[in-house]
């Protein structure tokens, strides 16, 4: 790791290091999507192979605004969910001869300046997934803190696993480790089924400290997509 | 003599027959479908405006009238109906997220959309 001219601490390849792709799925997302690829591109650098924009079927100028920021850019026709754009986005990610895979959100809740830090130890060969895990202090609101605990625990109970912050979309994964956990969920419980999936394939998981950011209260997963995905949970256990 | 709630079924039985027919003739339901929904009204207005060859049947099943028993072959046909129902859309469901999913791969990257967005 070396500091650039801004201070942002960058990542020194190797020569065979994998090719990166970052994935974000986007809803409405045309007024701050802009700013996070500009930061993409302003602390990533080279490092970024491409990065793929998956409208979901977005009402307003979500596309277009991407492909003017250089996205690879894809579009549903219709509105999907998270889970389904994530799936498209990866599998795109894969035919760009990606070896890994960096997901994060529209909304500019996920800082690019993380994104070194989360790839590190999959370059360094240390991990097959990376987890950004937000402190839960005042910035995330009291009833997603409640809700990112109660699903936490639920795999802790269900799958022994031990992670801090189940549900942060801030990931980065390798193309194999990809295969592995591919998922069927088309909504926020995308997260959740990412994880019981590396828990049944003995993959191995680190988490690196990001701060929370929230932007939009009312955007998300919801009480009662998490009450969803605890749901969910059960019946995962249980087949 | 009527009862009230015996014009009301016969009315509402005729005014599904006439829907029934409407659909049909509109190509929305093809001629089997069409004529097991015309059975249905047929024998929902028999039972309605004709109850007395059916009350045999109150006693067969111990239920205590005539209309308890329609009520309650009225709730089997819709719970088996809604069931139908939630598999066609899981199927549909399923069919048109993996379209949707395969135009995007397809598409990717080829500029914007020749189609205007769908959504309201």
């Amino acid at each position: 790791m070396t500091q650039d001219g801004t201070g942002t601490r960058v990542t020194c390849l190797p020569m065979a290091a994998p090719a990166i792709v970052v994935v974000i799925p986007a809803h409405n997302e045309a007024s701050r999507l802009p700013a996070v690829l500009r930061e993409l591109g302003e602390h990533t650098g080279d490092l970024v192979r491409a990065t793929v924009v998956v409208d979901d079927g977005s009402r307003d100028d979500t596309a277009e605004v991407a492909r003017k920021a250089g996205a690879v850019v894809t579009r549903h026709a219709l509105n999907l969910g998270k889970g389904s754009a994530l799936l498209t986005g990866c599998e795109l990610a894969l035919r760009l001869g990606a070896g890994i895979i960096v997901t994060m959100d529209a909304d500019g809740q996920h800082r690019p300046a993380d994104l070194p830090a989360l790839v590190a130890p999959l370059i360094a060969g240390d991990a097959d997934v990376v987890l950004g895990a937000r402190r839960f202090g005042d910035q995330m609101p009291a009833l997603f803190r409640f809700g990112n605990r109660l699903l936490s625990g639920c795999l802790r109970a269900f799958y022994g696993l031990e992670v801090a912050d189940s549900q942060s979309g801030y990931r980065a994964l390798t193309a194999s480790a990809f295969k592995a956990v591919r998922w069927s969920s088309r909504g926020y419980a995308v997260e959740s089924e990412m994880l019981v999936h590396m828990a049944r394939a003995r993959l191995r998981c680190v988490e690196v400290p990001i701060p929370a950011i929230y932007h939009e209260r009312y955007k998300g997963t919801q009480p009662l997509d998490g009450l969803m995905i605890v749901g969910q949970l059960v019946r995962w256990r249980l087949s | 003599m009527l009862y009230g709630v015996q014009v009301l079924a016969a009315a509402f039985a005729l005014v599904m027959a006439y829907q029934t027919y409407i659909h049909l003739r509109r190509g929305d339901l093809n001629g089997s479908t069409a004529l097991l929904w015309e059975l249905v009204w047929a024998g929902l207005l028999l039972v309605s405006v004709l109850p007395e060859p059916f009350q045999r049947f109150v006693g067969a099943f111990h239920v205590a009238r005539l209309l308890d028993l329609v009520a309650i072959a009225a709730l089997l046909l819709l719970a088996a109906i809604t069931y139908r129902l939630h598999v066609a859309v899981r199927r549909l469901d399923g069919r048109l997220e993996k379209l949707v999913r395969q135009l995007a791969l397809d598409r990717a990257g080829s500029g914007p959309e020749p189609v205007d967005d769908p959504q309201p």
